[in-house]
C-alpha cells in the first residue's frame, strides 16, 4: 500500500460525504441538481482512484495516468464545489489535489512485498 | 378647539398617502399607495444580521407538475390584519395563521378546479381583506379569487362563507364573460379594496388568440357582491377584432382623490397587431378611474400599438415629491420596458419629460408599427432602451461562436424593434425589466427602490402554414404559441447556447435606488445569484428577478425575487447585501412586514416560479430579531 495516499483517501471520503449531503439535503440549495450529482461522481471517483492506486499493484505508467486523472477530477470537483457554494467540498478537493501532487512527487510506486 | 380637531384629523387622514398607518400589512402592496414601505425602525443595517426564524409553515398546496396536477406558481403576499396572517394558496384555499407562532387558526377550501384553465400553472397571489368598522359575523372579510373565476368571501375570524355576499358567499365573476369568451376568466390576483368597493380585473390565456375577451375593470360591492360599475378598455368598434387589454395585476388607489390607478395590459394578439390598427388608447396604459363612478379621469398610454406584450404589469407607486419647494402628488409607474414614468397623479401630466422618439417599422404582413413611442429617460431606465447587452464572451467561446452568429442573424434596432419572421431580439424580455413586484419607496425621503431583470429573448413570427406544420395546428408546445386568427404564430425563447448558457453578458439582474426629487439614479448593483444545473453564478452576474422589495424605516430593504432561492436584507443606502437565508424555492412574492404584540416580523412566501427555474414549494417563513 502507498501510505502517502492515505490522506487522499481520507479527503476523498470526506468529500464524497459532503457531496452526498449536497445532493440529498434540501438545506444545501442544490439538492437533486445535475451539478450536485456531478460533484458527487467526481468526489467518489477521486476516492475510488486513490484506493486503487494505493492498493492495486500498478505499474509506473498506469500509476502516473491514474494520478493525473485523479488530480484532474479533484480540481474539477473543487471547482464544482465552489460554484455549488459547497465550500467544504471545494476545500477538501483542493487539499486532495495538493496531497496527490505531494504523493506523486514523493513516492514511487512500490510493489507490495510477498 | 374641540370642534376644529375632528375635521382637521379627518382631513389629515384623507390627505396623507395611504402609507401612513403601518403596523398592518393589509393589502397586497402593504398600503393602497403601493409604497411597500414599512414604518418600523427596529430593523437596521447594524442589527439585521441578527434575524432569526420565528416560525415556518408549509401549506401542503404545492405541485411540481410531475403528477396529475399542473405545477404551482405561488406569489402571495401574506396579509396581516385583524391580528391574523392570511394566505391564499395555489390550490385556492385561505389559511389563517397566528402571526407570532405560525400556528394554523383555520382554513377554507374554495373547491376550485385545479386545472390550468388559462395560465399554464396553478397561480395565486394571495387574498384581500375588508372590514366594515362594525362588529359581528362577516363585518371583517377575506376574499379569495380562483382559477375558475369565483370570488369567495369568508368571515375573517372563522373562515365561514359570508351568506350575504353574492350567492351564499361566492360570486361567479365569469357570468360577465360574455363577449369573445374564448377562455374563462381567472382570478389570480386578489381584488384591490378601496372603501367598501372591490376593484377587480382578471387573468386570461396569453398568446393563444387574436380575438379574446375585452379587458375590463369591475367595481363590486364588498358586502353584497353586486356589480357597481364596469369599465371596458377596448373601444366598442374594436371588440370584434381583438381583446384583453385587461388588468391582471394589483392596483393602487388614492382615497383622498377618489381614484384608483390601474395598470392595463396589451391587447391581443400580443406580437402582431394587424387586426387592431385603429387606436386603443387605454391599452398598455396607466389609467386613473373614479372609484365611485368608473369614469376615466385621465389615462396615459405608455406603449402605442403594443407588439411586445409589454403589459403595464405593476401597480403604480403613489408618493408626494418635494421639488422646488413644492409638494407634487406623484405617481411612479415602473414598466416591463425599464422606463420609470413619473406623473402627476391628479392630472396624469409628466413630472419629468417624456420624449416621443421614432422607432423602427415592421416588415410583417399587414402590420403597421407605431412610428414613435414615448421614452422616459429621466429617471434613467433600469435597462438600456437603445442597446441590448453585448455577446457574453464566455458563452460565445463555449458555444464556438453560436452567440455571435445569432447576434448577426436576428434583428435589433433598439427596444421597440418589431417582431419579425427573421427573428427579433426582445430586450427586455416578455417578463420585463420590472414586473408585477413593482418598486418600493420611502415616502420620507422620496427614494425609490427597484429590482430589474436583464434577460434577452428571441421572438420569431412564423407564417401560419409553417406554424401549422411545426405544431400540428394544435395547442402550445414549449416556446411555440398559436396566436390563432393572426397570420403568424410565434416562437419565443431565451437567447441561450445549445448548452443552456445565456448568450448575453451579465449582469442578469440588478437592484437600484433613485432620488425622485432629482430623477437621479443613486446606485445600481448586481442583485442575487443566478443558478444553472445547481451551479451558482458569480455575485457580479446578478440574477433575473420576479417579485418586489419592501423598504423599512430603519434603512433596510427586504427582498426575495432571485432565482437562487434566498431571501435577503439589503442596506437601503448602498444596495449592499447585509443578510440572507436559503429558503425552499425562489421567493417571488413581495414580503410583508408587520408588528404583532410589539414584535416586528418580516415574512416571506417561497413558492417558486418556472420563469426563474423549476423549483416550487409551499413554504412560509417569518423572521424577527433575536429575542432577549
Amino acid at each position: 500500500m502507498l501510505k502517502s495516499l492515505n490522506l487522499v483517501i481520507v479527503l476523498g471520503v470526506i468529500g464524497s460525504a459532503i457531496a452526498v449531503y449536497a445532493y440529498l439535503s434540501p438545506d444545501s440549495g442544490v439538492a437533486g441538481t445535475i451539478g450536485a450529482l456531478l460533484a458527487l461522481v467526481g468526489a467518489a471517483a477521486v476516492t475510488a482512484g486513490s484506493l486503487v492506486a494505493a492498493f492495486a499493484n500498478l505499474g509506473r505508467g498506469l500509476f502516473i495516468l491514474l494520478a493525473f486523472l485523479m488530480g484532474f477530477g479533484a480540481v474539477l470537483t473543487a471547482l464544482a464545489g465552489f460554484f455549488l457554494m459547497q465550500y467544504g467540498l471545494a476545500i477538501v478537493m483542493a487539499l486532495a489535489f495538493v496531497s496527490l501532487l505531494f504523493a506523486a512527487f514523493r513516492q514511487t510506486p512500490q510493489r507490495r512485498p510477498f | 378647539m374641540a370642534n376644529v380637531l375632528p375635521p382637521l384629523i379627518a382631513a389629515l387622514c384623507l390627505a396623507a398617502p395611504a402609507a401612513a398607518e403601518q403596523l398592518r400589512w393589509d393589502t397586497f402592496n402593504g398600503d393602497l399607495a403601493s409604497t411597500k414601505f414599512a414604518d418600523v425602525d427596529s430593523f437596521t443595517p447594524e442589527n439585521v444580521t441578527e434575524l432569526e426564524r420565528a416560525w415556518e409553515f408549509h401549506t401542503g398546496d404545492v405541485s411540481d407538475g410531475s403528477g396529475d396536477l399542473p405545477e404551482t406558481v405561488w406569489s402571495a403576499t401574506p396579509i396581516y390584519a385583524n391580528e391574523t396572517l392570511y394566505l391564499g394558496t395555489p390550490f385556492y384555499r385561505i389559511i389563517a395563521l397566528d402571526p407570532a407562532t405560525g400556528a394554523e387558526r383555520w382554513s377554507y377550501d374554495s373547491q376550485s378546479t385545479l386545472e390550468a384553465l388559462t395560465q399554464p400553472a396553478l397561480k395565486n397571489r394571495g387574498v384581500a381583506y375588508w372590514e366594515s368598522g362594525q362588529t359581528g359575523l362577516c363585518e371583517k372579510r377575506v376574499y379569495l379569487g380562483t382559477m375558475d373565476a369565483e370570488l369567495h368571501a369568508v368571515d375573517a375570524d372563522t373562515g365561514e362563507l359570508c351568506a350575504d355576499f353574492a350567492e351564499g358567499g361566492v360570486l361567479n365573476v365569469n357570468q360577465w364573460n360574455t363577449v369573445n369568451d374564448k377562455f374563462p376568466f381567472s382570478l389570480l390576483q386578489p381584488p384591490t379594496v378601496v372603501g367598501d368597493t372591490l376593484l377587480l380585473g382578471w387573468a386570461g390565456k396569453d398568446w393563444a388568440y387574436s380575438v379574446a375577451p375585452p379587458g375590463n375593470l369591475m367595481a363590486i360591492d364588498a358586502r353584497t357582491g353586486a356589480l357597481k360599475w364596469d369599465l371596458s378598455f377596448i373601444p366598442d368598434a374594436m371588440i370584434p377584432f381583438t381583446g384583453t387589454a385587461n388588468i391582471w395585476t394589483s392596483m393602487s388607489a388614492d382615497p383622498a382623490l377618489g381614484l384608483v390607478y390601474v395598470p392595463v395590459s396589451s391587447p391581443s394578439p400580443n406580437y402582431w397587431g394587424g387586426n387592431r390598427l385603429d387606436p386603443i388608447p387605454l391599452a398598455t396604459s396607466v389609467t386613473a378611474v373614479d372609484v365611485e363612478t368608473g369614469e376615466v379621469r385621465w389615462s396615459r398610454q405608455l406603449v402605442r400599438h403594443d407588439l411586445w406584450d409589454y403589459d403595464i404589469s405593476a401597480p403604480p407607486t403613489l408618493v408626494d415629491i418635494e421639488r422646488d419647494g413644492q409638494t407634487i402628488p406623484a405617481l411612479v409607474q415602473t414598466t416591463k420596458m425599464g422606463f420609470i414614468f413619473v406623473l402627476n397623479r391628479e392630472t396624469g401630466e409628466p413630472i419629468f419629460p417624456i420624449e416621443d422618439r421614432p422607432v423602427p417599422p415592421s416588415d410583417a404582413q399587414g402590420e403597421v408599427a407605431a412610428p414613435t413611442q414615448p421614452f422616459a429617460l429621466t429617471p434613467p431606465p433600469t435597462n438600456d432602451p437603445f442597446k441590448m447587452p453585448d455577446v457574453w464572451w464566455l458563452a460565445d467561446a463555449l458555444s464556438f461562436g453560436q452567440c455571435s452568429r445569432d447576434r448577426e442573424q436576428y434583428r435589433y434596432e433598439g427596444i421597440y424593434t418589431p417582431p419579425s419572421v427573421q427573428g427579433t431580439f426582445l430586450y427586455p424580455g416578455t417578463a420585463g425589466a420590472n414586473n408585477w413586484g413593482g418598486a418600493a419607496v420611502d415616502p420620507r425621503t422620496g427614494i425609490l427602490y427597484i429590482n430589474s431583470m436583464h434577460v434577452v429573448q428571441i421572438i420569431r413570427l412564423i407564417p401560419r402554414a409553417e406554424y401549422d406544420q411545426i405544431n400540428g395546428g394544435s395547442g402550445n408546445e414549449a416556446g411555440f404559441y398559436p396566436q390563432e386568427g393572426a397570420p403568424y404564430g410565434i416562437e419565443l425563447k431565451e437567447w441561450r447556447t445549445n448548452l443552456g448558457l445565456p448568450c448575453w453578458a451579465p449582469p442578469f439582474g440588478t437592484f437600484s435606488a433613485y432620488d425622485l426629487a432629482t430623477g437621479e439614479r443613486l446606485y445600481e448593483v448586481p442583485f442575487g445569484l443566478s443558478q444553472q444545473w445547481g451551479f451558482y453564478g458569480l455575485s457580479d452576474w446578478g440574477s433575473p428577478t420576479l417579485g418586489g422589495p419592501v423598504v423599512t424605516a430603519g434603512g433596510v430593504v427586504f427582498i426575495g425575487a432571485s432565482m437562487d432561492a434566498r431571501v435577503r436584507a439589503l442596506d437601503a443606502a448602498t444596495g449592499a447585501e447585509l443578510w440572507s437565508d436559503l429558503v425552499d424555492a425562489p421567493s417571488v412574492a413581495i414580503p410583508a412586514v408587520y408588528t404583532h404584540e410589539g414584535v416586528d416580523y418580516v415574512v416571506f412566501v417561497a413558492g417558486g416560479n418556472s420563469i426563474l427555474k423549476q423549483q416550487v414549494s409551499d413554504q412560509v417563513v417569518a423572521y424577527r430579531l433575536e429575542q432577549p
